[in-house]
C-alpha cells in the first residue's frame, strides 16, 4: 500500500500529469460556455430533421445533454491524454536513471509493477472523474436540469431518457468510460515496460488507437469483418447506458472484452518486465 | 375528328354542372362546420402524447395547450416534448372555404354515420401540404378524419373522437397515423453508411382532458410564439 501511495505521489508530483487535467478543463469549460452562448444554433442543428414535423418544447439543452454531447465529442481524444502518464510511468525510471536503484530495493519487481499499474489506473479514473465533474457541475449552473433527449446523427429518431433515471445512468456511463480508458492505459503501460524513454510508449499507444479507430470506420467489408477484434470497437460501451432499454448484453460483452484486454496487457507487461535485463 | 371535339364539348357541358354542384355541396359542409364553431374563441386543454413509432423511444408526455382563434397556439410542458405540428391540436378555423378549392369526393358511412369525403387543395402554398382529404360527419357537422398529403410524399392521417365541452364538441382523442419519408442529413466523410430509418411510420395517440373553453385568453400568453398552421 505504501508503495502504491508512493507511486501516486510520484505521479502527481510531475507537472506532466496536470497537462491532461488542464487540457480537459480548458476544452470542457470553453465548450460549455460556447454552447450556452449559441444554444439556439445547437438546438436548431440537432433538431433540424424534426422541426418540419414537431413543435419542440422544454429545456432540451440541459446539463445532461451537454454532458452526453461532450462525452461523444471527446471519447476519441481523451485516450491521448491518458497515455501522457501511463506511457511514462515505468519508462521514466530508465530515462531518469533511477531504475536500478528502484529494483535493488526490497520490494520485488512484480510488487513495484503492481503499484505502478494501480497508480496508472488511479490517474485514469481520476481524469475521467474530473472530466465528469467538470461536465456536470458547471453544466448545472449554466444549463439547468431536464430530460435527456439523444438524437443519433444520420437517423430520424430520438431516445428520451427521463430526468429521474439520468444520474444513475450517467454514473454507470462514466464507470464504463473509466473501463474503456483503462485499456488504453494498460496498452501504454505495457509499452512503457518495454521502452527506455517515454516518447515511444506515448506515440505507440496513440498510433495503435488511431489506426484501430480508422480501420473501424472504413466502410469496406474487409475492415468491417475485422472490427469485432479491435478493442476500440468496445470503447463506446458507455453509450449503451443512454439507450432505451439499456443495452445490457452489448455492455456485458464490452466489459468482458475490455477487461480481458486490460488484464492480458498487464499480465504480458508483468512477464516481460520480470524477465527484463536492466542494463542502465 | 370534328365529331370527337363536339362529343367532348357535350360531355363537358353535361359534367360541368355536376362538378359545380359537388364543389358547392362541399363548400356548404365546410360553411356548416365553420358556423358550428363560430362561437369558439379560445380553449385550454391538457394533453397526453403517446408515441408508437419504432425510432421514437419516449415515455408518455403531458402538456397544456393554449389555443386562440384564428391560429394562436402555445404548448406548455414541464418536460421536453415533441408535439406534432400537423394534427396535434384542434383548430376549427383551419378549413376556411376561401383558403381551398373544394372537391366533394363521395358520400359514405363513417363510424355508422352519414359522412362526406372531400379534397381540399390549398389556393396558396401551405407548409408542405399538397392537399387535404377531409371526412366530415354531416349529421353532426364535425371532422371525423383528416388526411394530409404532403408535397414531398407521404401522408399524415388524424382520426378524431369527440366529447362535449361547454356546448362545443371538441376532441377527446386524436390518433395520428404517420407515413412519410424522413428528412435525414447525409453523413459526409469517411463514415460507414447509416442504417437509420429513412421512412417514418407509426402512430401518435393524443388524449385530451380538462377543457376550458372561451375563458378569454389574452394575446400576451402567446407572445414570442409564432402562429403555426397545423
Amino acid at each position: 500500500m505504501r508503495l502504491l501511495w508512493h507511486e501516486i505521489y510520484k505521479t502527481f508530483s510531475r507537472w506532466r500529469t496536470y497537462i491532461s487535467f488542464g487540457v480537459i478543463a480548458l476544452v470542457v469549460l470553453l465548450t460549455e460556455v460556447v454552447m450556452r452562448l449559441s444554444a439556439g444554433e445547437i438546438i436548431y442543428r440537432m433538431m433540424r430533421p424534426f422541426q418540419r414535423d414537431f413543435l419542440i418544447v422544454g429545456n432540451l439543452l440541459n446539463v445532461w445533454f451537454v454532458t452526453a454531447f461532450i462525452m461523444n465529442s471527446l471519447h476519441i481524444h481523451i485516450p491521448f491524454l491518458i497515455t501522457l502518464v501511463a506511457g511514462d510511468i515505468v519508462s521514466c525510471e530508465a530515462t531518469s536513471g533511477t531504475v536500478r536503484f528502484l529494483l535493488t530495493r526490497p520490494p520485488s519487481r512484480q510488487r513495484i509493477l503492481n503499484a505502478k499499474y494501480l497508480a496508472t489506473l488511479f490517474y485514469t479514473a481520476g481524469l475521467v472523474i474530473f472530466f465528469a465533474l467538470l461536465c456536470v457541475l458547471p453544466g448545472f449552473a449554466l444549463f439547468g436540469s431536464g430530460d435527456l433527449v439523444i438524437h443519433h446523427y444520420g437517423t430520424y429518431g430520438i431516445v428520451f431518457v427521463p430526468e429521474a433515471e439520468i444520474p444513475l445512468r450517467l454514473l454507470l456511463a462514466f464507470a464504463g468510460a473509466i473501463l474503456s480508458m483503462t485499456v488504453v492505459a494498460s496498452l501504454a503501460f505495457f509499452l512503457s515496460t518495454l521502452a527506455e524513454n517515454s516518447i515511444g510508449p506515448i506515440i505507440g499507444t496513440m498510433a495503435v488507437v488511431i489506426v484501430l479507430l480508422i480501420f473501424g470506420t472504413i466502410p469496406l467489408d474487409f475492415f468491417r469483418n475485422l472490427k469485432p477484434y479491435f478493442f476500440t470497437t468496445y470503447m463506446t460501451l458507455w453509450q449503451g447506458f443512454f439507450d432505451i432499454p439499456i443495452r445490457w448484453q452489448e455492455i456485458g460483452t464490452s466489459v468482458l472484452i475490455l477487461g480481458l484486454h486490460s488484464a492480458g496487457l498487464f499480465l504480458l507487461a508483468s512477464i516481460l518486465y520480470r524477465r527484463k535485463d536492466i542494463q542502465s | 375528328m370534328k365529331r370527337v371535339g363536339w362529343l367532348g364539348l357535350l360531355l363537358l357541358l353535361l359534367l360541368l354542372p355536376e362538378s359545380i354542384r359537388a364543389e358547392e355541396e362541399g363548400i356548404r359542409y365546410l360553411k356548416a362546420l365553420e358556423k358550428k364553431y363560430a362561437g369558439l374563441q379560445d380553449y385550454t386543454v391538457n394533453v397526453t402524447v403517446h408515441f408508437d413509432i419504432e425510432t421514437f423511444k419516449a415515455p408518455d408526455l403531458q402538456a397544456k395547450i393554449y389555443y386562440k382563434v384564428p391560429d394562436k397556439l402555445k404548448v406548455e410542458s414541464k418536460r421536453v416534448l415533441f408535439f406534432p405540428k400537423e394534427g396535434g391540436y384542434f383548430n376549427p378555423s383551419l378549413f376556411k372555404t376561401e383558403d381551398y378549392a373544394v372537391l366533394l369526393l363521395e358520400h359514405l358511412t363513417y363510424d355508422g354515420k352519414k359522412a362526406a369525403k372531400m379534397r381540399l387543395i390549398p389556393k396558396k402554398p401551405k407548409n408542405n401540404i399538397h392537399d387535404i382529404v377531409l371526412t366530415l360527419d354531416v349529421e353532426q357537422n364535425r371532422v371525423s378524419e383528416i388526411k394530409v398529403v404532403r408535397s414531398g410524399g407521404g401522408e399524415i392521417k388524424a382520426e378524431i373522437l369527440y366529447g362535449s365541452f361547454d356546448r362545443f364538441e371538441l376532441p377527446t382523442r386524436i390518433n395520428l397515423l404517420l407515413d412519410f419519408p424522413a428528412v435525414v442529413p447525409e453523413i459526409k466523410g469517411f463514415q460507414p453508411p447509416s442504417d437509420g430509418t429513412k421512412r417514418v411510420a407509426g402512430r401518435i395517440e393524443m388524449t385530451y382532458s380538462n377543457y376550458k373553453v372561451n375563458s378569454g385568453l389574452t394575446d400576451e400568453i402567446f407572445t414570442d410564439i409564432e402562429p403555426r398552421n397545423p
